[in-house]
């Protein structure tokens, strides 16, 4: 055998052992050495982390001020507006002169902002009935409509990105000829970004919907469960639209609630009881127990996210935090950053970015990387 | 030959008149917008940078400028009371509050050019940081790196600051080249339709130098003539910004003038003044040769006025209606009427965005320019040679070869139709047909008709639905039972912090200013205003502008069809020898045009009043109610209902589009020339509706015409004494003119 064979002899040995080693670590086995475990979040779905009017970018917080969009870098927290060109003068659209040069310019109309993909989408009102979506390249290309939708929208808290399609609410009015009054319907709405057009994909309620999240095919929707008699949280096959009650006050509402989605057929819990976070199947057995719980400390609120999870403990329902924690999915470790959530003012944790989300009294919005706050963290300990 | 065309044009009093009118017009309106721009005069500004010059030499430009701080701090409004407010905005000295702005901001740049340069420097690393985005293929950076390239060579010099406002002046003024472009529109009717007209071309082109020498000679008359108007007019707006504010020292770098301080050019400001003009005598003939070879192509008068009208405004369309952030950005400022401007060409870098490539505006203008020059002489020169007699040549069009079947189907039908000899049906058939009035009623129809589709009646704010709903409720006249409704509905609501609550309070709180309102005017009804502050101009007059153009325009195209055909050929001559010809020709003429004016007017108008009707659901009861019921009416008291209001408006306007149209008649008998009446028409009717859309400054324009407008007349009584006289003066002319001339 020459040289030249020798190789390729051994470049496949090194593929079939590499493949074996890639399909072994296949299947839906969580359990881990070490505490580490599988990471199973659909990673075609985005977020849209919005904070107030503040909406999460892999170079920063975008957010609006002065009818002019503004982004504020990781860790260095440095504020500009979002326009390249030199020569603009920044000036914001008005009443009187709706079309602005400056590309960072918000639209005369309410305006709310999302970030995808190199991409920012402008949700415009368009009259208290409709709206409007446009969407702008971050490249600068300018401004294109890509859907005219005849319902109002709700994307503070409840909006993702899922390939070409985003979900939030819509707020469907409702006339009364014979009162002259109106009223609000909130239904999930899916709308195409690439022809406009939309479907809903959740029956309508009057239910204050909190929160919305995709894995698959499968459309978790937590519900305050004030109005609809106490359901907490259901799933909603997206392809057949079927609705599938999850958490309800009458079954085990006070047993568990739910906080995210882990997959198509499981999501993250927190026991009401117990005090566990962890991961439950949809028929509600516990899959997984990722933090056990101790009596007389509740958690105040965990946030998953990708590969780790950001959570709060609190003493007996008050309000200050016994401590706040960050478990590292991937290696399975605990790691107490109590001190630089008071430092810094963190409030969640995105994944998507490896970013920590924080604010000062004055609602003035950061983000600090991950790798500063652990280790500041691991530092101190 | 040259020279011969030449002669023909100058000695058309008509051009020569109109040209002297146009410059010293241009000046006028010159110096009255720049007046009206700011709240401060030319002497104010030019007397405070005459301080602050005298202050920087001794203290320094840096000192002045921060100087600004305190002086503006006299102005700021924190921590007044409303009253205080009113008492400040209202004092004599608050129009310094501009002067110092818009002075601090001249200043503020020219102090630290070498700044602005090392920002442009930097903009990479910034870019870098905004995006994200990590995208380094995209149109932005691209564009970003181009502009930095651009701003290389420009050389960080210290601008010594000065005045910027004479420069600005003398060369910015989007009026001056609508003027032009009025001139050029009358040289060119003078130039290609005159000799068609009277069928001269015929003979002209069998003479050894009646083609392509006639069409060269005539192509060098025009750019001739748009040499002199761009010299003229430009001419004209030096001397009056030197008037006004003074030009400065003219061998200044142009970056020393605020609006042109991101420039590219390293010229002087008297080399820009210079080259301005030069760009701008180029863009007028590239928009001449444009309306030459339409003028060439297109044998009827009517089509081609038509044309150029079309595509004058398709041109306008694209600069005020394409977004400055559109994809289709490159469209605004690359069409017929935005290479006008060529005044942006020195304003700063612009990068035009086609298909994710940044190509320099600069570049894409002298192409634009280069390419049209060329191409429009080429197609100009074809058409003018390739006249032939209508019917006989060989058809250049491939649809109107393509149909040529269908042509010869509709002549064998005509042929079968005319066969009769009814006075009327000839005449109709004759103006409908034969001289397109018939197509241009059809585009007008069908313009009305896909403009005016009910909309559906957005609202910005949940308390306007829920004031709208309150005022169905409350309407008609105020009774005990409606207070106590109100009364109830705010106790109701006292306490409920529900969206829909809280937007009924804010409601409630209107239909409160509402009832003290009705309670203060007598006779007076609640009722819900917004469909009729649009057609009451509530909100200004621009839409009945808007639809008194739509309806003036079709006017000027179609009137002239009536007598100026005959009067050109001399056909009247024989007509009027006729029993038929001398009397119920022309009453028969008079009665049409008086009908179709009518039912010009009624299809401009008519259609938005039913559209506003049907998109909010009017009640027609509400016709019945007093005018004052509508806060914007006031003033005409309870006399007449709102229903009668709007019959009066309309009638106006009908009654006032006839007088038009007899207007264009006259016209028509004293030009004796079916182009030139289109022209004069278009000049006298629509160009000052035009000019004060274009800048709402010039709204003086119209009060002639306040009838057609409607509104306008009944609600400013100064505007109706205006129109009444305008109308006398006019008659008056008229009829002195056509008695004179019928005497000689």
């Amino acid at each position: 055998m020459n040289r030249t064979r020798y190789t390729e002899l051994i470049i496949m040995i090194m593929s079939v052992l590499l493949s074996v080693a890639t399909f072994s670590g296949c299947g839906k086995d969580n359990e881990v050495t070490d505490g580490a475990f599988v990471i199973e979040e659909d990673t075609n779905v985005r977020y849209a982390e919005k904070f107030q009017s503040e909406v999460l970018s892999e170079a920063g917080i975008i957010s609006d001020e002065d009818g002019l969009l503004h982004l504020i870098t990781i860790d260095e927290g440095e504020d500009m507006v979002l326009c390249y060109d030199p020569n603009c003068k920044h000036i914001p659209a008005t009443r009187n002169r709706p079309d602005s040069e400056c590309m960072a310019a918000l639209f005369v109309e309410r305006t709310q902002t999302l970030y995808y993909e190199g991409a920012i989408y402008f949700f415009v009102q368009d009259g208290i009935f409709d709206h409007k979506i446009y969407k702008m390249e971050t490249d600068g290309a300018g401004r294109e409509l890509i859907a005219k939708l005849p319902f109002g929208y709700n994307i503070t808290q409840c909006a993702l990105f899922s390939e070409d399609k985003v979900y939030y609410i819509a707020k469907i009015p409702y006339e009364n000829e014979l009162t002259s009054t109106i009223r609000f319907g909130v239904r999930i709405v899916e709308v195409n970004l690439l022809d406009g057009s939309y479907r809903f994909v959740c029956e309508e309620t009057k239910d204050l919907i909190m929160q919305i999240n995709l894995s698959g095919k499968t459309l978790y929707i937590r519900r305050a469960g004030a109005e609809d008699g106490g359901i907490y949280a259901t799933r909603v096959n997206i392809d057949t639209l079927e609705e599938t009650i999850l958490v309800t006050a009458e079954v085990n509402g006070n047993e568990y609630a739910y906080v995210d989605a882990y997959d198509e057929d499981s999501f993250y819990y927190y026991g009401k009881q117990t005090y566990d976070i962890g991961i439950r199947n949809v028929d509600g057995t516990v899959e997984k127990v990722l933090i056990k719980g101790s009596v007389g400390e509740d958690f105040g609120w965990a946030d998953p996210s990708c590969d780790g999870l950001f959570y709060n403990r609190t003493y007996d329902y008050e309000d200050e935090p016994v401590g706040s924690y960050f478990m590292d999915f991937l290696t399975g470790k605990v790691i107490n950053i109590t001190d630089e959530k008071v430092k810094y003012g963190i409030v969640g944790y995105d994944g998507y970015y490896d970013v920590f989300v924080a604010h000062d009294d004055e609602y003035n919005w950061t983000l600090w990387s991950k790798a500063k706050i652990l280790d500041e963290a691991t530092t101190a300990d | 030959m040259i020279k011969h065309e030449l002669y023909k044009l100058i000695s058309a009093k008509a051009i020569v008149a109109l040209t002297f009118i146009v410059l010293i017009v241009n000046v006028i309106l010159l110096w009255k917008m720049e007046k009206d721009k700011t709240s401060y005069t030319a002497a104010d500004y030019m007397n405070e940078w005459a301080t602050i010059t005298e202050e920087a030499r001794v203290s320094g430009w840096e000192v002045v400028l921060e100087g600004f701080g305190e002086k503006l701090a006299v102005f700021d409004e924190t921590g007044l009371s409303a009253k205080e407010r009113f008492a400040l905005r209202n004092s004599a000295d608050y129009y310094k509050k501009a002067l110092y702005t818009d002075i601090q901001t001249e200043l503020a740049f020219l102090t630290d050019y070498a700044g602005y340069l090392e920002g442009i420097d930097s903009a990479a690393k910034r870019y870098e940081k905004i995006v994200l985005f990590g995208n380094v293929d995209g149109y932005a950076y691209r564009d970003i790196m181009k502009m930095k390239a651009a701003y290389a060579d420009v050389d960080k010099i210290e601008l010594i600051p000065a005045p910027s406002a004479g420069i600005e002046m003398a060369a910015t003024s989007g009026v001056t080249d609508i003027l032009a472009l009025i001139v050029l529109l009358c040289v060119a009717v003078t130039v290609w339709l005159k000799e068609r007209e009277h069928n001269m071309l015929l003979l002209l082109r069998t003479t050894c130098h009646g083609r392509v020498k006639l069409a060269g000679s005539k192509l060098t008359v025009m750019i001739m003539s748009c040499i002199f108007l761009g010299v003229g007019l430009y001419g004209g707006n030096a001397i009056a910004a030197s008037i006004m504010y003074g030009l400065g020292d003219l061998g200044r770098p142009l970056a020393s003038v605020y609006d042109y301080g991101h420039t590219l050019w390293e010229i002087s400001a008297g080399e820009f003044l210079i080259l301005n003009a030069l760009f701008k005598i180029i863009a007028y003939i590239w928009v001449t040769l444009l309306i030459s070879a339409v003028c060439c192509k297109i044998r009827s008068s009517v089509a081609a006025f038509g044309g150029i009208v079309i595509v004058g405004a398709a041109g306008c369309l694209m600069y005020y209606k394409i977004p400055y952030l559109s994809l289709m950005v490159a469209f605004k400022y690359l069409n017929p009427f935005a290479i006008l401007k060529t005044e942006l060409l020195f304003a700063d870098y612009n990068g035009l965005n086609f298909f994710g490539y940044p190509v320099d505006y600069r570049l894409c203008m002298a192409v634009l320019l280069t390419v049209g020059v060329i191409l429009f002489t080429i197609l100009t020169m074809r058409f003018f040679t390739g006249y032939i007699i209508k019917g006989t040549g060989k058809s250049w069009n491939i649809i109107t070869g393509v149909f040529g079947w269908v042509r010869a189907l509709v002549v064998k039908l005509r042929r079968n139709i005319e066969k009769h000899t009814s006075l009327f049906v000839h005449e109709l058939h004759r103006i409908l047909v034969c001289y397109g009035a018939g197509l241009v009623l059809v585009v007008l129809i069908v313009f009305v008709v896909y403009d005016s589709q009910p909309y559906e009646v957005k609202y910005s704010d949940l308390e306007y639905y829920c004031e709208h709903m309150y005022l169905n409720e409350l309407k008609g006249p105020v009774t005990q039972e409606k207070r106590d409704y109100i009364d109830a509905e705010e106790a109701r609501l006292k306490g409920l912090s529900d969206e829909y609550s809280r937007a009924q309070r804010r409601a409630l709180s209107m239909i409160r200013q509402r009832l003290a309102y009705i309670e203060k005017n007598e006779g007076a009804c609640f009722i819900y205003d917004t469909p009729h502050n649009s057609l009451t101009a509530a909100m200004g007059n621009r839409t009945d502008i808007l639809r008194a153009v739509i309806c003036m325009v079709p006017l000027a195209l179609v009137m002239p069809c009536f007598f100026a055909p005959d009067l050109q050929s001399g056909v009247c001559k024989i007509t009027d020898v006729t029993k038929k010809g001398k009397r119920e020709l022309p009453r028969l003429r008079y009665v049409t045009g008086t009908v179709l004016a009518m039912i010009i007017a009624a299809v401009a108008h008519i259609p938005y009043f039913v559209q506003v009707m049907v998109s909010y659901d009017v009640d027609m009861e509400v016709l019945s109610y007093p005018v004052n019921s509508l806060t914007n009416l006031a003033e005409l008291g309870n006399g007449i209902n709102i229903g009668v209001y709007y019959a009066l408006i309309y009638m106006l306007r009908v009654v006032f589009t006839v007088l038009g149209a007899f207007l264009v008649y006259g016209l028509s008998r004293l030009l004796k020339s079916q182009a030139y009446a289109i022209l004069t028409g278009f000049i006298v009717l629509v160009v000052p509706a035009l000019a004060v859309l274009y800048d709402s400054r010039l709204e003086a324009a119209v009060y002639p015409y306040s009838a057609m407008l409607g509104n306008l007349f009944i609600q400013k009584r100064s505007t109706a004494v205006m129109c009444v006289i305008a109308v006398a003066f006019v008659c008056v002319i008229m009829k002195l003119t056509i008695r004179i001339r019928s005497k000689k």
